[in-house]
């Protein structure tokens, strides 16, 4: 020590108390926090739990294994501490070319640790926590433990921040938002002893505590609105982002928060809002390129839900264990695929969700058509004629044709893949091209044909079941082609009759503006009914799409051949089909298609009857006797009555009409379990190629068992991480709290907590503090307030001298937390501090300005469409609203570190950048923001007096910052004025603006 | 090297003198390992103030900088890089199924027929190498100061995935790229430009997206910086409307002068570093504007590269290129996405040899010219090549992972070498394979550093850009 720098000596005392935390004395060894991270960090590479790669079959991370290289006599002169100190570079530990050498102080640590018995112990991470009891002498818990950790460094707490900057921190951390100047005045102004506590308390309940906590957790949920790869094109899951904003607000106890992400679809009766929220699991990316093998990618999308899980609920590192059996911590590489398990079997689904608005609507529009409903049943013979209806529709369904099912093959490079389902279906997945043309070759060994049939099937992976491709779930048929003959070579094309269906909507134009021609080119296409599909035009097709609350069924298309096909020869006959899919958009990048979903092909050797085949969902339940009829299914059946019986007409219209006002749906992405478990195999070295054993679904054993519950379910999986005998779970939110309130988590690698993360500066306050919390019933809320109530949150920001020195990042927590907030942060604290800012909480993400460049090529992949927001409703919304697409995320916020949404990200980098100085400068919303507050300034100096000019400055300067102006800092602004002011052609109110909102004081949290 | 642990082969004296050092020499004390763990561990207070102060590489490299012209959408190696008679004779057949065994293909169905090359192929240089004459000929006239791997492979066949392994040594996204690296490794040599410009030109911008020149959890300032070629060249570059350059600078003034005072009573460091960002922003409107106006440059360089002021296109990006890194930014990146030939193969090489054939010539050529070539490193090559089977009709090609052809120039690589090939049908890499994770290798090797040593700690693990991968390749090394 002697020769060491002063400096060196200084940060050498400081950082012995940050690596020893508080309750251990410098010559206590602790197992945990002294000896497992060097033999981590050195030897578990090679000798850790991974069994594949250890080498000479020995093993560190276990007390027998080092007890193997530890003589009992001699434990200086043992295996073990030889190949530490030896120079013979052929036997040093650890191996030079990997590892630099043990530092003297491991070895010395080491060397303690073994002359007092090696004693061993477990990853102090890996055991649930216990509530220690806070040290004496200072009434609020947090803090004792840190005034007890200041102890050993001769540093002392920093007094108490200024009533200005406490509640600008408060108010930024707890709503991410600057306080206006009322709030202001009113907090200084209160004498009352609790004036802190109401304030806390009032911030608490503000309707933007879940906008700015919800911004927190969708970071670590990787939210974004597009699918990310190539096409990343839109998505629609803002009711995902909302269902967090709320969760928020109403203080879901964190467990049910977790319960419902992962598993609130297995809940009983699950709500809407239940499903929504399983979208945390859907946040993954979807790739969409051509000729992508869905199922690789589906896989891919589990992989980044297990990561996502362990970075943001389990605060533990998973990735490795994808390949091979974790290096460092003990998750085996069958524990990986056991979690793996647990979220390969849902179908990757969708819910359609309504605001509470669009569900007041519906309820509506059900209570009139029930109106006009049992209006028509108590028309006079109503009943005779409904019997005869329904007898009529069962005789049709007698009458249909025998059908064999062909499965045919995909013929051509187009990109487009479709799958094979058990009833001899096929699914497209994957890329869906905005217009197509897909051929299908098969064989049949029928004698004759005479009919073919076309079946449009729902499935979960459609859009709200399908039956198409759209965002609808519709789809679009220009034309339906069938050729045959016995020669595969020489077919020839069948002419079809006019194909029948159980939905034929009225002719029309195409909607051009859900599928556009490029550039706005004139479109002369038309869609309708199902006769449409066999006109021999590809202008014009059968469309699907019936409105909201009937586009997503299955249907039924059936055309007669105009000469019936007779088999000759001996083989089969073979076949080829056209699907013609002409009427989506034109660009295949963005949601454009319109094509086929799921479809069955058939035939028959008889011809279909001179009738409109039944829609298969009405089939499905004249198939049950009427005594089954739900209430729903009556109606179902009235309905269909009162459109076919003339008699009915006008109150059929006046239904049609009703279900013009149904909402649209909101897609929203949603985990929905299957029936038939999906088998999980381990893949040898994380290759999806290379499926070794099958796994069942099951947690890591070195952490807590399942909790009650079927051991196979997602939602028992749910519910065991959040159990509270969870080692990691509570430590981790709450650490991940602890950062976003103080910069940097007590254990700074917030991410993970296991062998390899960081020593946590203050362990018994992190754990005091993760109990507290479960005690409290997971109360986020109650957390929040637990942390700013104390001083060590309410400390002065200021550096006072030799502070950086000793601790630059504050590890100690000598002073308050003094940081630039996020970048949603930086872009509404512009908006409100101008009065631009509209408070609307919720809603469908919005478009700022943005160059427009971006969105195209080639700086973009696709043509990607952005409808600039104008008015100010959308325009000047908080920046959580901000529509976000992977590959071009929003600029400004990319500036300041948000981030992409591509993984899940639990703790954002913090830089300072030109490119920020830029875009607080120069953006056109910064600008629009300085414009607002120039105005504002100008408008609070009507006198147009030096006086009046300095006092609107000084008005302004505050609600930038908080506090007045000292008159230093006024003179400076009032001279930039006057500077500007006897400039041609200068904005003097725009100047002093432009300057407030770029002063470091407006952008970060002091 | 033994690391097995045989107690034989202890010698009794070195185990003594051992034993001697660590009872007498260790007193360090536990606070060695405190000292140890910050020193180490934890950033100093002037990396946290500026992580892009220029910094010294492991063993000093051949190269400073590297610009790489990333060919999105995988250039066709068995049309323009490799003459294969046997594909030409077996063109219209099936090929053989052995080859096909554990084939995945991306479009079309493994077994369609061989495609021949479309062009004629000529030798170049004294190296000798394969070019199709009629699509390279200025490339062809460099050839021997270029180093030619006709042995790539990768892993994906996918264009973002592939392009994101390219990019950043990894499938999966929110990895560091290699040029983030670059700059985590060796600082910035500007303090007026970014020290990573990323330019697009082509049909499209990269699949991968902006994750292709991210800094994922490395510091956000290493991330590459979009140039646009027309317009401001830098988002929000220009003034306002209607603020003039003194109103900037007064205001930067003002700005910085405030914060200034709020440095002197709070001394929060980061105020500082704030101020020098405004700084630099300021001095950033200058020089942006002035080193990507190419409309500087003499005639005789403007047709060197074929560039013309004013468009969008890859010989401006390259004439860019040339001008950014001459000014001290470390890793120029050039995106052209347009070599995707699933059909249209023939018009489709065609015109993109016509789009950058001449300027990757020139790039190299103005290089050495200024003396700048024997530092720069330039990288050109797609995500994977393409089949040669054939995809649709006649006139196209589908992804194929196992073989594709790159090329390096300058920076320390060798002139006139070609490196491995592949096998008669260009099929697989047969002789001396580079994998995308041995070429990061080699390119982090060019620039000074030991691939498995260049790491940052993020989830508990010290990453790398090679993951747990790639080797040298020496035999590219000058």
């Amino acid at each position: 020590m002697q020769g060491l720098p002063p400096f060196v000596r200084r940060t050498f005392i400081l950082s012995l108390a940050i690596a020893t935390g508080l309750s251990a004395t410098a010559s206590e060894i602790d197992f945990s926090r002294d000896i497992q991270p060097i033999l981590s960090d050195n030897c578990y590479a090679c000798h850790g739990p991974d069994e594949e790669d250890r080498a000479a079959d020995l093993r560190l991370d276990t007390q027998e294994g080092v007890k193997t290289v530890l003589s009992a006599d001699s434990i200086l002169e043992s295996e073990f501490i030889h190949r530490i100190l030896t120079d013979d570079p052929d036997d040093a530990m650890p191996p030079p070319d990997k590892k630099d050498p043990l530092s003297a102080g491991e070895v010395e640590m080491l060397r303690k640790w073994i002359i007092d018995g090696a004693k061993w112990g477990v990853h102090w991470a890996f055991e649930a926590p216990e509530k220690p009891a806070p040290p004496a002498g200072n009434t609020h818990p947090v803090d004792a433990f840190v005034q007890a950790g200041l102890g050993e460094s001769g540093l002392s707490q920093a007094p108490r921040a200024s009533r200005e900057t406490l509640l600008r921190r408060l108010s930024l951390d707890l709503i991410g938002l600057p306080p206006p100047p009322a709030e202001l005045d009113e907090f200084l102004h209160d004498e009352s002893p609790d004036a802190r506590a109401k304030a806390i308390t009032r911030l608490l309940d503000s309707p933007h505590f879940g906008e700015r906590w919800a911004r927190w957790w969708l970071d670590a949920a990787r939210y974004a609105d597009s699918n990310g790869y190539e096409k990343d094109s839109v998505r629609y899951v803002w009711p995902y982002r909302d269902w967090v904003i709320n969760a928020f607000n109403r203080n879901e106890p964190y467990d049910q928060f977790i319960i419902k992400q992962v598993g609130g679809d297995l809940l009983e009766n699950p709500s809407l809002q239940d499903r929504v929220a399983t979208g945390f699991l859907r946040n993954s990316m979807v790739n969409e390129e051509g000729a992508i093998k869905y199922e690789q990618f589906r896989i891919e999308g589990i992989f980044d839900r297990v990561d996502t899980i362990g970075k943001s609920i389990l605060g533990l590192t998973t990735g490795c264990a994808q390949c091979h059996s974790h290096k460092y911590d003990p998750i085996q590489h069958d524990e990986y695929y056991g979690i793996f398990a647990y979220l390969n079997n849902a179908h990757e689904s969708t819910v359609p969700f309504y605001t509470g608005d669009g569900r007041k609507k519906i309820l509506e529009i059900e209570g009139s058509i029930e109106e006009i409903r049992s209006k028509a049943r108590q028309s006079a013979g109503a009943l005779e004629s409904l019997k005869q209806w329904i007898a009529k529709q069962k005789a049709v369904l007698k009458g249909y044709p025998d059908w064999t099912t062909v499965t045919p093959e995909l013929l051509g490079d187009g990109g487009q893949k479709f799958y094979p389902r058990e009833d001899g279906s096929l699914i497209s997945m994957g890329y869906s091209p905005s217009r197509s043309t897909e051929k299908f070759a098969g064989t049949t060994t029928m004698d004759s044909i005479q009919s073919l049939r076309l079946e449009l099937l729902n499935d979960p992976y459609l859009t709200f079941g399908g039956p198409g491709r759209s965002l609808e779930g519709s789809a679009a048929l220009s034309e339906l082609k069938l050729f045959a003959g016995a020669d595969p070579e020489k077919l020839v094309e069948l002419k079809l009759q006019p194909a029948r269906s159980d939905l034929d909507l009225p002719s029309r134009p195409i909607d051009s503006h859900k599928w556009p021609q490029k550039n706005g080119a004139k479109d002369d296409r038309a869609e309708g009914p199902a006769a449409f599909a066999t006109d021999g035009s590809t202008k014009t097709a059968w469309a699907t799409e019936a409105g909201p609350d009937r586009t997503n069924q299955p249907r039924l298309l059936v055309a007669n051949l105009a000469e019936p096909l007779k088999k000759s020869g001996e083989g089969p006959i073979h076949l080829r089909f056209e699907l013609h899919c002409q009427h989506g958009g034109w660009n295949s990048n963005d949601n454009h298609h319109r094509s086929l979903g799921r479809f069955r092909f058939s035939f028959s050797g008889e011809k279909w009857p001179d009738v409109n085949p039944v829609s298969p969902k009405l089939a499905a339940i004249l198939e049950k006797p009427e005594s089954e009829w739900t209430a729903e299914e009556k109606s179902e059946i009235d309905l269909a009555w009162m459109e076919s019986d003339p008699a009915q007409k006008q109150l059929a219209d006046a239904i049609t009409k009703v279900r013009e006002a149904h909402p649209v749906p909101v897609p929203q992405l949603a985990m929905q379990e299957r029936a038939t478990p999906r088998e999980t195999r381990l893949f040898h070295r994380g290759e999806q190629q290379h499926p070794r054993h099958a796994v069942e679904p099951h947690v890591p054993a070195f952490l807590h068992d399942l909790p009650e519950g079927d051991p196979q379910s997602r939602l028992t999986f749910a519910r065991w991480l959040v159990d509270r005998r969870s080692p990691t779970t509570a430590r981790t939110l709450v650490n991940r709290t602890w950062q976003a309130l103080f910069g940097t988590g007590i254990v700074e690698s917030v991410e993970d907590f296991g062998r390899q993360s960081t020593r946590p500066s203050h362990p018994a306050l992190l754990d005091w503090l993760s109990v507290e919390f479960m005690d409290s019933g997971w109360d986020f809320k109650h957390l929040i307030q637990l942390i700013v109530s104390s001083e060590t949150y309410q400390q002065d920001s200021a550096i006072r001298p030799g502070d950086w020195e000793n601790d630059p990042k504050n590890r100690l927590l000598a002073r308050g937390a003094r940081f630039r907030p996020e970048a949603e942060v930086v872009r509404d604290t512009q908006l409100a501090v101008s009065g631009l800012l509209n408070r609307r909480v919720g809603g469908d993400s919005v478009r700022p300005p943005i160059p427009g460049f971006l969105f195209l090529p080639p700086a973009s992949y696709g043509y990607k469409t952005w409808e600039e927001d104008t008015a100010a409703e959308n325009r000047y919304r908080r920046a959580l609203y901000t529509f976000r697409f992977r590959t071009v995320p929003p600029p400004f916020l990319a500036a300041f570190d948000a981030p992409t949404g591509e993984v899940s990200c639990v703790r954002r980098p913090q830089s300072t950048t030109p490119l920020q100085a830029l875009a607080t400068l120069n953006e056109p919303l910064s600008i629009e923001a300085a414009q607002a507050l120039a105005k504002q300034i100008e408008g609070n100096s009507k006198a147009g007096t030096p006086e009046s000019i300095r006092q609107s400055i000084g008005i302004a300067f505050r609600q930038c910052t908080s506090r007045s102006p000292e008159a230093a800092e006024l003179d400076l602004l009032t001279k930039l004025f006057e500077t500007e002011k006897a400039t041609d052609g200068g904005d003097a109110f725009l100047a002093v603006a432009r300057v407030l909102l770029n002063l470091d004081e407006t952008i970060v949290k002091s | 090297m033994n690391h097995s642990l045989d107690g034989s082969t202890l010698s009794g004296l070195h185990r003594s003198s051992s034993r001697r050092w660590f009872m007498r020499d260790c007193g360090v004390g536990l606070g060695g390992i405190a000292l140890n763990h910050l020193l180490a561990k934890s950033a100093s207070a002037s990396e946290i103030a500026n992580p892009l102060a220029p910094k010294q590489s492991h063993f000093g490299g051949t190269a400073k900088r590297v610009i790489f012209l990333f060919m999105g959408g995988a250039p066709s190696h068995v049309d323009l890089f490799e003459d294969k008679p046997t594909l030409t004779r077996l063109d219209g057949t099936i090929p053989p199924p052995e080859l096909l065994e554990g084939y995945r293909s991306a479009f079309i169905k493994p077994d369609n027929k061989l495609l021949g090359p479309k062009f004629k192929f000529q030798k170049f240089g004294d190296c000798g190498v394969d070019l199709a004459a009629e699509l390279m000929p200025h490339l062809g006239s460099v050839a021997d100061e270029i180093t030619w791997v006709r042995s790539m492979q990768t892993d994906a066949f996918n264009h973002a995935p592939a392009q994101i392994l390219m990019s950043t040594g990894s499938q999966q996204f929110g990895r560091p790229s290699l040029g983030a690296w670059t700059i985590y490794g060796l600082g910035s040599e500007t303090e007026n430009l970014p020290p990573f410009v990323v330019l697009s030109s082509g049909q499209k911008g990269p699949s991968g997206g902006s994750s292709n020149f991210g800094s994922g959890f490395l510091p956000s300032v290493c991330q590459g910086v979009p140039f646009n070629s027309s317009g401001d060249p830098v988002l929000y570059l220009s003034n306002p409307k209607g603020i003039s350059k003194q109103s900037q600078r007064n205001a930067i003034d003002a700005i910085n002068q405030l914060n200034q005072k709020r440095f002197d009573s709070v001394a929060d460091p980061e105020i500082q570093t704030r101020i020098s960002a405004f700084e630099m922003a300021y001095r950033m409107q200058d020089v942006a504007p002035e080193v990507t106006d190419i409309s500087r440059e003499s005639q005789e360089t403007l047709d060197l590269y074929g560039a013309r002021p004013g468009e969008s296109s890859f010989a401006n990006n390259c004439l860019l290129a040339r001008r950014l890194v001459e000014k001290g930014v470390r890793f120029v990146e050039l995106f052209h996405e347009s070599w995707d030939q699933h059909g249209g193969l023939t018009k489709g090489l065609q015109k993109n040899c016509k789009d950058t054939d001449r300027a990757c010539a020139a790039l190299i050529r103005d290089l050495k010219m200024r003396g700048m070539l024997d530092d720069t490193l330039i990288v050109w090559g797609g995500e994977f090549g393409r089949t040669p089977m054939v995809q649709g009709g006649n006139d196209g090609r589908d992804h194929h992972p196992n073989a594709f052809t790159m090329w390096m120039a300058g920076g320390g690589v060798k002139s006139g070498y070609i490196h491995g090939a592949t096998d008669d049908l260009g099929f697989n890499a047969v002789d001396k394979p580079v994998h995308v994770h041995d070429l990061n290798a080699t390119i982090l090797h060019l620039l000074g550093f030991d691939h498995t040593k260049l790491t940052f700690r993020s989830q508990g693990l010290d990453m790398r850009l090679t993951n747990v991968h790639g080797h040298v390749v020496r035999d590219l090394l000058a």
